[in-house]
């Protein structure tokens, strides 16, 4: 029945939507072999990129495309910004096609692309298996393909975090600010979404980086599953919280799941000044408001989707002009506080634009 | 036997049976029935099971979240006993959501915020109305479109949420918050479920207008033929559907703080799942206010009782797929106990 | 006809079948003689059925034996059933429509060539003189579903024949022929009785039975009452052993006393009629007659406006009534009972109260609230005026036999004190006590003042009922008589569309 089939394209497409709001690297690429010295200089290439200063004998893309899955998203919203100004900065003409979390058309967009001529295709994959084979044909007539969130097969390199030393970071810092603040112990909820490796990687980063601080101190009182949206984690982490009325941090997969969390336990008239709340992502206003306010939200991993578009940007001229990359190309991510936030985002008529040089200087070594 | 919940029983024949067998027949025979036992015995387990389940907190936060599915359904139920659907309720809490934020924000006052969401509901409901009625197409099909292109106003009008900007204090008691706090704490979503549960239960058991619901879905042919505005009240029942939705969604915004454009994702199937196991049917002419309520409560219920005893909270989706099938087969059972074909 | 004294065919002893509450049938003993017509008739719930379903295998007996052809037999399923040559004819036939006439004759069992494929050309012939033998003539690579339902019937019987069944089972298998092919029917009947074939047959038209039958077995309340020879027994006889009381009279007719002009239909047109006018008065019983397909069933549907009026006026009591609103229709004191109980009266899952009251809910409401104890109490008075069977006003309908469904329906209208009753056969597939009942409420009605337009195809009634009949054919009103001109033959030849009849007659 066509009920049936739609009923289940919806959770399908929940379980791609969340693939895509969290923009994660499975670091499940071959990873036994560390990157060889060309692929480092190249990688160190496309960091030290200057519109201002092309290389000698280089030339530019012309067309640069983005095929997204999910445009909808604030993360793609501020990444494809990114890309744009970074396009805009060198001249290159950038184009996107959204795929809306259809695989389909994710892949027709990629021919549309192909057949109007890019240069550089942007890839994000709305599902990274069934997309393989359709990058590994269009990569083999040359085409530098760059990914983002998810490596497929074919892609020439992918641009993301490290999701678990992301979190590990994030889950050191909470360990410090359960020592100084509240009384050393930590009763951990972890709103999380089991699904999604990349989401687990966070998650587990977090414990792992808590417990190298607080040791025995740290219990997780209960993992939820809340789906990366806003209302799931809600209404899950109410349940939770009236079970464990003793929660004091409440980890969250990304920046919904931490706010989520966070109003059900407002909502059940918990003591707010006993409470740590720590995100992923910060890519929004939500985010960015919750730290500068002061709330219990003081920490989240930040991803700079701004300064992972112009990544991709760059790294598809590096590409084009025949440099080798490595498979995985490690974008910035900080604990970012109320402290720091100025330190990377400006704000002005309500709005906050990242600060690039401040966030290039993050260091990614030791990572993925 | 359903569609009078509030009629006394009454036999012009002799009847011989004690109270007590017929009220057992009766507990058994009716889909509330059953479901209200399968809630007692549920809920006796869980407060064997765990310390906090029976407590005023847990059980206050348990309805808030039923309130939401429990209000959306008693429209869905009005609908589907006319023999329609609605399957944009879903996207209505997202789209009703961010628009009653944004109103919010610009107003600063709460009366205005729940207009825009009741006003979104509205005319949403009217469109399915104008579609399903006026062009004769089925509203599975109106509304199944309906539900992208309401999708797609919220995605539009707003990138991923419209956070809270107004800051007024009254707003997320609207959730949190409780107009009666003696003797016992009832929240206000659960008053709110209440209040409407009893203007809605009244309508349709003691006003033509829900007796005229009753025989549209039952027979729409013979309901015309008897004089009853059909398409009038499939609209009015479409428009009132879309504001209960609407008015869920104000509830949700509430609570999360935030108008959230992913908001409401497989909510409709948590809604019909609930009409359905509470005893209506897809085919129309039955179900009732109190079985959509029970198996609300039901529903809330399993996925709390998930969480407090610290299984997988994944099973909360499947959850809603087999309270589809259990009110299928209950129904099955039912008709086969009383011998109906 | 029947050669008495051969051994039968099939024989019930002490045959009994119970449901959950419910005897269906209790210790029935039976037999069907070869070359035997064998009526059963009795009200709906009588215990026909039950009894046609285990000779046919679909239900088992708790208790008593069948013996075919003098062997015991125990089907366990239809199949067991057809093995032994027994075939079942049902209302709702059972062809493949897109298949044509010879594939639906041989269905499961067609003639093979020697490489095991199916033989066309002898699937055809052999069709072919199956179809010549029952006096038909029908190319047998028609597809079934363009043949008329008449002539899908025989089909059936022709796969019966091809099946060498020797005994036929028939249920209600005039409820949907004309006249005409009524007439051919039995003279295929008659064929196979000449072949030493037994057949069951089901019917609620007791005339058609004394024309065809050899015996007749009474049913009542899952008690076999009696088995007869038909020339021993009358129409009022086998009426009072099915109702289990004397009817004294089916047709109660007081004298009319007509009143004003108040239903005045004007060169009205609509789907399937044209150019009706007519009126009727105060007191009056105006019957429409026609053949199925006539145009009866659309003349209600078309002055109460549940159906478009392309043409005419209606108005009632003086009052112009709106094309195509029933609400006007009802408004101004008219009320329309059609044809077809469940598919546009009944509304089955609610209750027999709210099915009663459906129609006049304003009469117990103010401003839309509704006040059940009036609801409950005027219902209650209709259930016992109009003896309607049920175990209490919450029952839901669809659980009433046909009979009662149809007073429910009469209850409906009779609330509103209509002023003209607008009634397309409302005795159609109900059993005799309750047509009975029928006819007596709308004497009632007539001699209390209302007006009553009675559409049917059954000449009995509407000679019975009637103050003054019209016959109606192709949708056009082609001749009206008084009550005492009027007779079955002279209605009949009305009626007939020539071209149809004519060809039975000649053939």
């Amino acid at each position: 029945m066509t009920k049936q089939r739609n009923r289940n394209r919806w959770f399908v497409q929940i379980g791609f939507a969340l693939a895509a709001f969290l923009a994660f690297s499975q670091i499940a690429i071959a990873q036994d072999s560390s990157p060889t010295a060309a692929e480092m200089e190249g990688d160190a290439m496309v960091r030290s990129m200057d519109p201002s200063a092309l290389p000698d004998g280089w030339t530019l893309p012309e067309k640069v495309g983005h095929v997204t899955n999910y445009l909808v998203h604030e993360w793609y919203q501020n990444l494809t910004k990114g890309e744009q100004a970074r396009a805009d900065e060198w001249g290159i003409s950038f184009s996107i096609n959204d795929a809306n979390l259809d695989l389909e058309t994710s892949l027709a967009a990629v021919d549309d692309l192909v057949s109007q001529g890019v240069d550089v295709l942007n890839f994000t994959p709305v599902n990274e298996e069934a997309s393989g084979p359709k990058i590994t044909e269009v990569a083999a007539t040359g085409l530098p393909i760059i990914c983002e969130s998810s490596p497929t097969a074919g892609c020439t390199t992918l641009v993301s975090i490290d999701d678990y030393a992301a979190g590990f970071k994030v889950g050191v810092w909470a360990g410090n600010y359960v020592n100084e603040n509240l009384g050393g112990q930590a009763v951990v909820l972890d709103v999380g979404l089991p699904a999604l490796t990349t989401t687990v990687a966070r998650s587990t980063g977090f414990w792992d980086g808590l417990v190298s601080v607080l040791g025995d101190n740290a219990t997780l009182a209960q993992s939820v599953d809340g789906q990366g949206l806003k209302d799931q984690a809600v209404t899950v982490s109410a349940d939770a919280l009236t079970a464990h009325p003793d929660v004091n941090v409440i980890f969250g997969i990304n920046d919904d799941s931490a706010l989520g969390g966070m109003q059900s336990y407002e909502a059940a008239g918990l003591d707010m000044d006993a409470l740590l709340v720590v995100g992923f992502g910060c890519e929004g206003n939500a985010c960015k408001d919750a730290l500068a306010e002061g709330s219990p939200y003081k920490v989240s991993a930040a991803m700079f989707p701004e300064y992972q578009g112009r990544l991709l940007i760059d790294a598809g001229i590096v590409a084009f002009n025949g440099v080798e990359l490595p498979p995985h190309l490690i974008a910035p991510s900080t604990p970012i506080t109320a402290d720091n936030l100025g330190d990377f985002y400006t704000l002005e008529d309500g709005a906050y634009s990242a600060n690039f040089d401040a966030i290039a200087q993050i260091s990614v070594e030791g990572e993925s | 036997m359903s569609a009078e919940i509030s009629t006394p029983a009454r036999s012009v024949g002799a009847s011989g049976q004690s109270s007590l067998q017929d009220f057992l027949r009766r507990l058994f025979g009716s889909q509330e029935g059953v479901l209200f036992l399968i809630v007692a015995v549920l809920w006796l387990y869980l407060m064997s099971r765990s310390d906090v389940f029976f407590t005023q907190r847990n059980i206050g936060v348990m309805l808030s979240q039923v309130s939401m599915i429990a209000i959306t359904g008693f429209g869905m139920t009005m609908l589907m006993i006319a023999r329609e659907v609605d399957l944009s309720v879903g996207s209505m809490q997202a789209f009703a959501g961010v628009t009653a934020m944004q109103a919010l924000n610009e107003s600063h006052s709460l009366i205005v915020g729940l207009l825009a969401a009741l006003a979104v509901g509205a005319i949403v409901g009217a469109i399915n109305a104008g579609a399903t009625l006026g062009l004769k197409i089925s509203s599975f099909i109106v509304t199944l479109a309906m539900m992208q292109i309401v999708r797609g106003l919220a995605y539009t009008s707003t990138n991923a949420a419209v956070q809270n900007e107004h800051k007024l204090a009254s707003f997320k008691k609207v959730f949190n918050g409780a107009f009666i706090e003696n003797p016992v704490r009832i929240p206000n979503p659960v008053l709110t479920m209440v209040i409407i549960f009893i203007i809605f239960g009244l309508i349709l058991s003691r006003t033509t207008f829900g007796r005229s619901i009753y025989a549209i879905g039952g027979n729409p042919e013979a309901a015309a033929l008897s004089g009853i505005p059909v398409n009038r009240i499939k609209a009015i029942c479409f428009i009132i559907t879309g504001m209960l939705a609407a008015l869920s969604a104000f509830m949700l915004i509430a609570r999360m703080n935030s108008g959230q454009n992913n908001a409401g994702f497989g909510f409709e199937l948590q809604v019909i799942g609930s009409v359905l196991l509470g005893g209506a049917s897809l085919a129309g002419g039955k179900g009732t206010l109190v079985g959509t309520l029970l198996a609300a409560v039901l529903l809330g219920t399993v996925n709390n009782g998930i969480v407090l005893l610290g299984y997988n909270s994944n099973w909360q989706t499947a959850v809603v797929g087999l309270m589809i099938l259990t009110a299928v087969f209950l129904d099955t059972m039912r008709r086969r106990m009383t011998g109906q074909s | 006809m029947a050669t008495t004294t051969s051994a039968p065919l099939l024989t019930l002893a002490g045959i009994r079948k119970e449901f959950p509450g419910v005897v269906a049938l209790a210790g029935v003993n039976f037999e069907l003689l070869p070359g035997e017509v064998h009526a059963l008739v009795g009200e709906n719930g009588a215990g026909k059925s039950t009894m046609i379903k285990i000779i046919s295998g679909l239900y088992r007996p708790d208790a008593g034996e069948m013996a075919v052809g003098g062997e015991v037999a125990e089907f366990r399923s239809p199949a067991d059933s057809i093995a032994r040559r027994i075939k079942v004819v049902y209302q709702e036939l059972d062809l493949v429509p897109d298949m044509s006439v010879a594939e639906n004759v041989f269905l499961g069992g067609y003639p093979k060539t020697p490489r095991g494929l199916v033989d066309w050309a002898a699937l055809n012939s052999r069709t072919e003189s199956l179809l010549a033998e029952l006096g038909l003539d029908i190319d047998p690579g028609t597809p079934v579903g363009e043949l008329r339902v008449a002539e899908q019937q025989l089909v059936e019987i022709a796969r019966a024949l091809s099946q060498q069944a020797q005994i036929v089972i028939m249920d209600e298998p005039t409820s949907a022929l004309s006249p005409g092919e009524v007439d051919r029917l039995f003279a295929v009947i008659e064929q196979l009785q000449q072949r030493g074939v037994g057949i069951i047959y089901v019917s609620h038209k007791l005339d058609e039975i004394f024309r065809i039958a050899d015996r007749v077995t009474v049913f009542r309340d899952g008690q076999l009452v009696t088995t007869t020879p038909i020339a021993e027994t009358s129409i009022q006889q086998l009426v009072t052993w099915m109702v289990g009381r004397e009817l004294s009279d089916l047709y109660p007719k007081s004298p009319a006393v007509i009143g004003e002009p108040l239903l005045r239909v004007s060169n009205v047109s609509g789907p399937g009629i044209y150019d009706l006018s007519l009126t009727v008065h105060a007191g009056e019983v105006v019957g429409i007659f026609g053949l199925m397909g006539a145009g009866i069933n659309s003349v209600g549907r078309v002055i109460f406006g549940a159906s478009p009026r392309t043409a005419g006026q209606v108005t009632l009591a003086g009052q112009e009534v709106g094309a195509g609103s029933p609400g006007d229709a009802m408004e101004k004191g008219l009320a329309l009972l059609t044809e077809n109980r469940k598919e546009d009266g009944l509304v089955l899952p609610l209750s027999v109260k709210n099915n009663m009251t459906l129609a006049s809910l304003r009469k117990f409401a103010t401003f839309g609230w509704l006040w059940p104890r009036q609801e409950i109490k005027e219902s209650a008075d209709y259930v016992n005026r109009l003896s309607i069977k049920t175990p209490s006003l919450r029952q839901q309908v669809r659980f009433l036999s046909g009979g009662n469904q149809q007073k429910v329906l009469m209850a409906r209208w009779m609330m509103r004190d209509p002023k003209v009753l607008l009634l397309t056969e409302p005795t159609r597939g109900i059993d005799v006590g309750s047509k009975a009942e029928i006819y007596r409420l709308i004497d009632e009605m007539a001699h209390r003042g209302l007006g009553i337009l009675f559409m049917s195809t059954e000449i009995p009634e509407i000679l019975g009922i009637a103050d003054r009949i019209l016959v109606m054919r192709e949708g056009r009103i082609v001749a009206a008589f008084g009550r005492n001109e009027a007779t079955q033959e002279r209605l009949v030849a009305a009626a007939a569309s020539d071209l149809n009849d004519a060809i039975v007659e000649a053939g």
